[in-house]
């Protein structure tokens, strides 16, 4: 058997496919090199990274990535792997960098120090550049320039520098966004209904909104919320203040529908709760359902549809508020019951008590064990 | 993931939270034990944790200096039940210093500082919805 038919030989029994073994043998660098010695390094980088918790699939990709992987040693890779601790990345960093970017091995470690301290040097203090690398490490391969002027074009698109920041530091992968990408992806936003502003607005809040895909998530998402009976406007509205329902499974927001029909409201009064109130898609079931609970038990169980908003007030704070009304003897009723959901400056001038001493003096935890030891 | 089963999150809290964020996976146990422990920080229950990290699941992967910076600004300007706040919008996790700032200057001419406050206490959207 020829050197090459045996560096063929084990790659194929490594698991590359015949496809990727040609690639790998047509790399400039594989070329220059002896077949012996590029068996020997990739037996040695495969045992390295094997040992270094990398799945066979894992090798596969970043060497059919980066096929350049074989044309160093062992020793070579491992003094990078240092050189990338030095800098600050952790081992477990180091395996996402190389699983992303297994390209990051051609950098030297000046390179890559140099590269982080400018992208510091445009408004992100260290630790937001390591993550950012860690998120996208193909950063390391752009020129300064090119991400400064990426900033630039999110500043001319309407964002202030400081929101350009936040975007770039969040969502990295937007470095790589042509400004016609990031027009693109605002006139998708304004074909569902969006403006310019809100779209500015909701990516302040979400930056992420860069990454998702249009036609599977946003799109998708925006239609299966008015087939569950939201308006066009409505829509709008909720994902302009709580944007984060992009980010949630459908699955989980039709989840949440139903758990919250099954709590006894109508669809229509689903609707409306979850219009007013679009953070309900996100709080966690128990927490929604002891509010509601305990507003049910004080007689005040017409909030949860009529001013489902009082739902942001924390079930301790109306507890103690409750409580403590009653101490003196000023009743809550469906009138009045507003009188629970005040402003704390109103409530403190009214009452004479903070909302510290509230809380410390009539606590729900005991209430709801006095309460579960009744049950039990 | 242990660090998530420890706060009372089932395996489906922890399909849908990656769903939100796969980021969440890449993270480690002392990672995902530094971030819960921010929220211990400002007495957070086991179930306002539960809360916060289901509903926003970004948190986990925020970075550790920008919480703890955010943090001592709300506290600084004078929030008080800090938990209550983030058990009422977790999403304020997700803001940097200078959102909070912002709000505050754009509304300090006509507004005291307490009224401020009282405003994100009784609405901890409002920088949202503003």
């Amino acid at each position: 058997m020829t050197p090459r038919q045996e560096l063929i030989k084990y790659l194929l029994d490594f698991g590359f496919l015949e496809e990727e073994v040609v690639s790998i043998l047509n790399d400039k660098t594989i070329k220059q090199s002896k077949e012996e010695t590029i068996l020997d390094h990739a037996k040695d980088i495969n045992a390295y990274l094997l040992k270094e918790h990398c799945s066979k699939g894992e090798i596969i990709k970043q060497v059919t990535d980066f096929p350049k992987l074989y044309g160093h040693t062992q020793e070579n890779i491992e003094q990078k792997n240092k050189d990338l601790l030095e800098l600050g990345f952790s081992k477990q960093n180091i395996q996402i960098i190389r699983k992303r970017f297994s390209r990051i091995y051609s950098y030297s470690k000046e390179n890559i120090k140099n590269t982080i301290e400018s992208i510091q040097k445009m408004g992100f203090t260290k630790n937001q550049v390591m993550k950012m690398v860690i998120l996208y490490p193909s950063l390391i391969g752009y020129k300064i320039t090119t991400l400064q002027q990426k900033k630039q074009d999110l500043i001319d698109f309407g964002y202030e520098e400081k929101n350009a920041v936040k975007i770039l530091k969040t969502v990295p992968i937007v470095f790589q966004n042509a400004k016609e990408t990031n027009q693109q992806i605002l006139d998708n936003f304004i074909s569902l209904g969006y403006t310019k502003e809100i779209f500015i607005k909701m990516t302040k809040g979400l930056p992420n909104l860069y990454e998702y895909s249009f036609e599977k998530n946003i799109k998708r998402k925006f239609n299966d919320l008015m087939s569950l009976g939201y308006t066009k406007e409505e829509v709008i509205k909720m994902t302009c203040t709580f944007p984060t329902i992009y980010s949630y499974s459908m699955e989980r927001i039709k989840n949440r529908f139903k758990e919250l029909m099954d709590l006894g409201y109508t669809k229509e009064e689903v609707l409306q709760m979850t219009a007013s109130l679009p953070s309900l898609f996100g709080y966690n079931y128990d927490g929604i359902k002891e509010k509601i609970d305990y507003l049910n038990e004080i007689g005040l169980g017409f909030v949860v549809t009529e001013n489902t908003k009082q739902l942001m007030q924390s079930v301790e704070l109306t507890y103690a508020r409750y409580e403590f009304l009653k101490e003196v003897k000023k009743e809550v009723t469906p009138k009045n019951y507003t009188i629970l959901f005040r402003r704390e400056i109103s409530f403190q001038k009214q009452f004479n008590i903070t909302k510290q001493e509230l809380l410390e003096k009539y606590k729900y935890k005991d209430y709801l064990e006095a309460k579960n030891g009744r049950t039990l | 993931m242990e660090e998530l089963y420890k706060v009372g999150l089932d395996e489906i809290d922890i399909k849908n939270m990656l769903e939100t964020n796969p980021e969440i996976i890449n993270l480690s146990e002392e990672e995902l034990t530094d971030q819960i422990n921010i929220l211990k920080t400002i007495n957070c229950n086991q179930r306002i944790i539960k809360n916060i990290l289901i509903s926003n699941p970004f948190y986990l992967t925020n970075l550790k200096e920008d919480m703890i910076n955010l943090i001592n600004i709300l506290k600084r300007i004078g929030l008080n039940n800090l938990e209550l706040l983030l058990d009422a919008n977790p999403n304020l996790l997700n803001k940097d210093v200078y959102e909070i700032e912002e709000f505050i200057n754009n509304k300090i001419n006509h507004y005291s500082l307490e009224e401020i406050i009282d405003m994100i206490d009784n609405n901890p959207f409002i920088i949202d919805e503003e």
